[in-house]
């Protein structure tokens, strides 16, 4: 314990944003040091079962996904915004905040915040405070990912005003009101960015008879995918194993495809906003309505997806800057606010 | 925030959108329908009166979105509001906490260097002069087989003071002088074997069947002179905590001792033991505890 906080004394205090589909690491007075995809690659040394060794982590372990061997396997130890996998995302965990601080000499033990979806139960944040344990942390101080995202987003969160933010993530989505530093309704929805390239292979399975993987299919959403019809019609050539032939065949897709695609989860999303402003007290449903939510997270990006929520709801909706960073961002000032006036500002857990 | 370059961009974010939108003939109430924001936050974002929205994300959402409902770039917009953007919002805690000093904190941090550096440096300075000690040490040692060399030759000058036993009175410095001139040749040789006075002692005694009554060694400018009346255990160590004498001295013994004051002594049955300190009479009276008498004599 006491060596610990020695090697406290020459680790930096970090906020994660532990995502299904990204993980992100915020450095106080350095900014976003780390944005890697959640994946690690795991090869099989021998034929013992345990004996198994990282092969790799974050970007490289990602363009491993679906083109691995036999003995390697490449995984996204988190799913649905949780832990899927405890040891390999505390190996992760490990990793990127090794890598984050590149001090050879002392092993790092730094003072860790992770966001946590607010939906999670009390087991899968007890798995997450207890993987970022193992991978050295100090304390973990748990937040609620859209209060994070909220902070990070710049919001006036500490005003008695209703403030609502939807966090479009890789796993889930978060929709909160908040006021008064604290939240006021959140919900959260297993539907996100991987649903969104789910759909885009299931939609090309039935339609084109043709396999795609993954990767593909968010190449695809990258840059075709929109959530409301628009003027111009984009073509991208893509190419998959045809099922039928049992060859991988090249063909076009074009945007109104693959907005018709996303139809489903899109249709989710919006459920949950309507769900949200029903369940919102009237008084900070009228501030909402008066100045809008704001978007944050990677589905944010999603073209339209504003003009969507616009068109579904009837309120001012914008976008945030910088929304991938603003959870991350979000919880390095919730950390820097907890130097300055002790752990419990804000209603967490 | 990206340098204006030209005239366009130098005019401000909400001058620009007022611009666009009356070239392409839209009403505030257009644009207020179509961003389902009220009429007079339109208005405000045109007469660049920022301070009505409440905060700076959402005056950079709204002109976001009414930047791309013209059809014009958002970013270059942003990037002309952002000259005159305020502070994000302060989060304001519901109570104040006494600030905690924490281990991260600059002023700790800078203490525990502080502290490291310290015992840092007192480590090493304990180890240098542990180092010197022993170095000195072993000078010293090799010092004092000079110096003996050199009481050899002391020795045969005739400050060495040899008294016969039959007498237990003092005599005169000159009677000494020539006794010892007589002995001194035979101490020097004594000397050679051993530098212990005792075996002096015990040498005479074997010559002498009574107690052997002088005794002396070591070289040094202050002299020490003890009678005894009975027998008694003396201690005396010089300034350098040399032994001078360390032994059981007998009734009727006068140890002529000879060393560099102050003499640290010890007198087992102090009221047996005259003491004369460079040929001055000195009392052990005041510092005889239980019979045992300690004392440093010094000029």
């Amino acid at each position: 314990m006491f060596l610990k906080s020695i090697r406290g004394f020459f680790s930096n205090d970090l906020s994660i944003d532990l995502g299904t589909a990204n993980t992100l690491i915020y450095v106080r007075g350095k900014g976003i040091v780390l944005n890697e995809p959640s994946v690690v690659a795991i090869r099989k040394d021998g034929d013992t079962i345990n004996a198994k060794s990282i092969r790799a982590v974050g970007t490289e372990a990602k363009r491993m996904l679906g083109r691995t061997p036999g003995h390697i396997t490449a995984i996204r130890p988190l799913k649905d915004g949780v832990i899927a996998d405890f040891t390999v995302t505390e190996k992760m965990l490990q990793y990127f905040i090794h890598q984050v601080h590149g001090n050879a000499v002392f092993k790092p033990s730094p003072r860790v915040l992770v966001c946590v979806p607010c939906g999670s139960t009390q087991v899968e944040r007890r798995a997450i405070r207890e993987s970022a344990m193992g991978a050295g942390a100090r304390t973990v101080h748990l937040i609620e990912e859209p209060m994070a995202a909220a902070i990070g987003a710049g919001m006036p969160v500490s005003d008695a005003r209703g403030s609502m933010v939807l966090d479009i993530g890789g796993g889930t989505t978060e929709v909160a009101v908040i006021s008064l530093n604290g939240i006021v309704y959140s919900d959260s929805v297993r539907i996100g960015g991987d649903r969104f390239d789910e759909a885009i292979i299931n939609y090309v399975r039935r339609n084109y008879g043709t396999l795609i993987g993954d990767a593909t299919a968010e190449r695809i959403k990258h840059e075709l995918g929109c959530a409301y019809p628009g003027n111009e019609v984009n073509e991208i050539e893509v190419r998959g194993r045809n099922l039928a032939e049992g060859i991988p065949r090249s063909f076009t897709l074009n945007s109104n495809e693959i907005l018709e695609a996303l139809q489903e989860p899109l249709t989710g999303i919006v459920d949950a906003v309507k769900n949200a402003l029903e369940k919102t007290p009237p008084e900070l449903g009228s501030d909402v309505a008066e100045r809008g939510m704001v978007l944050t997270g990677g589905g944010a990006l999603l073209r339209d997806l504003d003009r969507l929520l616009m068109e579904e709801t009837g309120l001012p909706v914008i976008v945030a800057e910088d929304p991938l960073t603003c959870v991350a961002r979000g919880g390095g000032r919730y950390l820097e606010m907890v130097d300055e006036y002790g752990s419990d500002i804000l209603t967490v857990e | 925030m990206s340098e204006p370059q030209n005239q366009d961009v130098r005019i401000s974010a909400g001058e620009q959108l007022k611009h666009l939108r009356e070239q392409k003939n839209f009403s505030v109430q257009d644009i207020a329908s179509r961003l389902n924001l009220e009429a007079r936050i339109i208005e405000a974002i045109e007469q660049n009166d920022f301070e009505k929205l409440s905060a700076a994300t959402y005056a950079r959402g709204y002109l976001r979105s009414y930047a791309k409902i013209l059809g014009a770039d958002p970013d270059t917009i942003i990037s002309s509001y952002n000259d005159s953007a305020p502070e994000p919002p302060e989060i304001i805690p519901e109570v104040k906490h006494a600030t905690q000093t924490n281990s991260s904190d600059k002023p700790v941090k800078a203490f525990t260097y502080l502290i490291t550096l310290t015992l840092v440096i007192l480590l090493v300075a304990w180890w240098q002069s542990n180092f010197i000690v022993d170095n000195m040490n072993n000078l010293l040692v090799k010092q004092d087989t000079v110096d003996e060399a050199e009481n050899t030759y002391a020795l045969s000058y005739p400050i060495q003071i040899v008294e016969h036993p039959t007498s237990p009175f003092y005599r005169d410095v000159e009677a000494q002088e020539v006794n010892s001139a007589e002995t001194a040749p035979d101490l020097e040789t004594e000397n050679d074997l051993n530098e212990s006075p005792t075996t002096v002692e015990d040498e005479n005694a074997e010559e002498d069947s009574y107690p052997i009554n002088v005794t002396s060694d070591n070289v040094g400018p202050d002299a020490l002179v003890l009678r005894l009346s009975n027998d008694s255990w003396i201690e005396v160590f010089d300034a350098l905590d040399n032994k001078v004498y360390v032994n059981l001295a007998r009734e009727g013994q006068i140890l002529s001792l000879r060393g560099s004051a102050p003499f640290d002594l010890v007198i087992g049955a102090a009221d047996g033991v005259s003491v004369e300190f460079n040929g001055e009479k000195f009392d052990t009276a005041p510092f005889t505890d239980a019979g045992i008498a300690r004392f440093t004599l010094d000029q």
